[in-house]
């Protein structure tokens, strides 16, 4: 370097900084050209800008110790060296302020509007979720059997024969064993078909004098359609103790009616048979929609079907090491989701499991 | 099961409509799903629950309405038939699994003759939704439904030796049911058979060959009780469900076969002339 003329060097420090500046040389230009970068890029372009103009311009610069150079021109030629030093000096300067103020002006509209809010947008609302219809019933169904003294259980889903059918009165060749058609696992195990299943669990565990509720899935082989589907929900409940009779049975489900669809509404009971009570009955209520005077809920009878009951039978006590000369007690069951499609008039109950938002959303 | 409004008021002198009887009915435990017109008559579509196999007929019904309205049962009675010779002369039964069949009757009637039914058998049928087919076949059928008791008529011509086995099947053997399936049977399925093969699914289809067609002559009326058990797991394994069927899976009335089996014998000769043997081969 200190054997170039001082000429020379002025301009290979002038080549040095625009070889450098080569890549800032755009915002020396049309601001439209530049106005894509974003915020972080033209600060970080800024810095280097500031850094590029100290190393080529500062004490330090090549082009400053050009100056000192100016003893080593011929005298007559010192005008004129001092003239060149001059005007690069300025050149680099003019071009270094035009970028500089450039990336300036961008950098300040670009945090301008990074930062500003607009008042008038409308907030943003957090979206809830919503609880299903089926939850809801269950609930309501659990509050008034709550009241009543009832303790609510559930047991497991996958059950051995003994406590969906044996323990149950339902032996083996018992034409229920068909009406009933079950899942089995390959390993030999049952889908429950009844939650009457988590009431034997329920003897076996809290023994007897027992009052509770046992809602939960239950898992029949039926083709899905309007009013059936292979995976329901079943609420069934049992009281034993002792001198529980019939009478009790009916009370009770008549003040459970009358809480979920108003005082007014009035219960029937009709001779049935299930294998696990004797004597069986099925039990109506008055239609909560026309109060009796006809209409499509309930198919103009003016009653509405809603479950099955019964005294326990001997067989059910004795399976779970209770007395029947002791003790007695009855039960009854009605399917959930009837019960909720009958409530809501719904169409077809297999919109209770299709997990729809757009129809769950129209609930709790 | 679909039960005759008219018919019903034969057996039992209902002063209830149709309506009231479905209501009525209902409230003792015989759920009415529907009331139906029909030709003049009204079906009432009951649902008869698995305990109580008893009223699965028209009589076992008008047994109950007559509980209900404290009237009077009348049994359907008809003329006694032309009865000539013995049934144990002409032909023989014999039971080799009576754990499956504790009681099996067989009678005769010879020289009939096999048409049409009449008006009122036809229209008593499909009022109740079965096909008329022909007169013999038509009156086994109508004694099912009056009276609970599935009987089979066999043309006594096709049966190998002139005689009844009733046995296990064989495993492997093979019987073409009156339907047209050809079916192939464990060892744990009772046929009723003749001297050389099976010839029907005991209690629950007859089979093709011996089935009565329009050159019968000579007939051998079944009426039998069968476990109700081994024709469910029969059926089942078959995939079958038949009106007969059905009835001894719930559990006919053992008492039932013989009075069943005289009626059915006494319409034949009636509608289908020939004469009877006196009295029936019972096992």
């Amino acid at each position: 370097m200190t054997d170039q003329s001082p000429q020379a060097q002025v301009e290979s420090a002038r080549k040095a900084f625009e070889q450098e500046f080569e890549r800032f040389s755009h915002f020396t230009g049309d601001p439209s050209t530049f106005a894509t970068i974003d915020l972080e890029t033209a600060v970080g372009a800024e810095r280097a800008l500031a850094e590029l103009r100290t190393r080529h311009l500062g004490k330090k610069s090549a082009l400053a110790a050009t100056k000192k150079l100016i003893g080593r021109v011929a005298p007559e030629e010192r005008a004129g060296f001092g003239q060149l030093v001059q005007a690069t000096e300025g050149k680099l300067v003019e071009l270094l302020d035009q970028a500089e103020q450039n990336l300036k002006t961008h950098i300040e509209a670009a945090r301008t509007a990074r930062e500003s809010i607009d008042v008038t947008m409308p907030g943003r609302r957090p979206r809830s979720g919503h609880r299903h219809p089926i939850t809801l019933l269950r609930e309501r169904l659990e509050d008034v059997f709550v009241a009543l003294g009832y303790a609510i259980e559930d047991d497991r889903e996958i059950e051995t024969d003994f406590y969906n059918f044996d323990a149950l009165n339902i032996p083996e060749n018992h034409p229920a064993r068909a009406w009933q058609d079950t899942f089995y696992t390959t390993q030999g195990f049952a889908l429950r078909s009844q939650t009457s299943t988590v009431q034997i669990h329920a003897m076996q565990r809290r023994g007897v004098p027992v009052r509770m509720i046992a809602p939960g899935r239950v898992f029949r082989r039926d083709t899905p359609d309007p009013t059936h589907n292979p995976m329901f929900f079943q609420v069934e409940g049992l009281c034993v103790d002792r001198g529980i009779t019939m009478a009790h049975l009916k009370g009770t489900v008549a003040e459970f009616l009358r809480r979920m669809f108003g005082a007014d509404t009035v219960t029937r009971f009709r001779p049935s048979y299930f294998p696990f009570t004797e004597p069986s009955a099925e039990f109506d209520f008055s239609c909560f929609k026309c109060k009796g005077s006809g209409c499509r809920i309930c198919k103009n009878s003016g009653w509405i079907e809603l479950g099955g009951s019964g005294m326990v039978h001997p067989n059910v006590l004795r399976a779970v090491g209770v007395d029947p000369q002791e003790f007695s007690g009855f039960a009854f069951g009605l399917g959930i989701d009837r019960m909720c499609a009958l409530m809501y008039e719904l169409d077809d109950i297999r919109l209770l499991f299709e997990n729809d938002v757009r129809f769950l959303e129209k609930f709790g | 099961m679909f039960i005759s409004y008219e018919w019903l008021k034969e057996l039992t002198d209902t002063k209830l409509t149709p309506a009231e009887l479905r209501e009525r009915l209902t409230m003792v435990g015989l759920a009415i799903d529907a009331v139906e017109e029909h030709n003049g008559d009204a079906v009432l579509d009951v649902e008869v629950p698995s305990n109580r196999p008893d009223c699965l007929s028209h009589v076992g019904v008008a047994r109950e309405v007559s509980v209900i309205e404290k009237g009077q049962l009348r049994l359907p009675a008809s003329e006694p038939p032309k009865a000539e010779g013995r049934t144990a002369d002409l032909t023989s039964v014999e039971i080799k699994d009576p754990d499956l069949c504790p009681r099996y009757a067989a009678r005769l009637v010879r020289g009939v003759k096999i048409g049409p039914s009449p008006d009122w058998l036809v229209k008593r049928l499909e009022t109740i939704g079965q096909r008329p087919i022909n007169n013999v076949a038509d009156i086994t059928n109508y004694v099912l439904h009056e009276l609970g008791q599935p009987l089979h008529a066999f043309d006594f011509e096709k049966l190998g030796g002139r005689r009844i086995v009733v046995r296990r099947a064989n495993a492997g053997e093979k019987l073409k049911t009156l339907d047209g399936v050809e079916r192939t049977l464990t060892n744990d399925m009772l046929v009723i058979a003749d001297g050389e093969k099976a010839v029907a699914l005991a209690g629950i289809m007859g089979g093709e060959e011996s089935e009565i067609s329009n050159q019968t002559k000579d007939v051998l009326i079944e009426s039998a009780y069968f476990d109700p058990h081994s024709v469910r797991l029969t059926a089942r394994q078959l995939g079958m469900d038949t009106e007969a069927s059905r009835r001894f899976e719930r559990g006919a009335d053992p008492e039932g076969v013989l009075r069943a089996q005289e009626r059915c014998i006494e319409l034949i000769c009636e509608l289908a002339g020939g004469v009877a043997t006196e009295d029936a081969v019972d096992v």
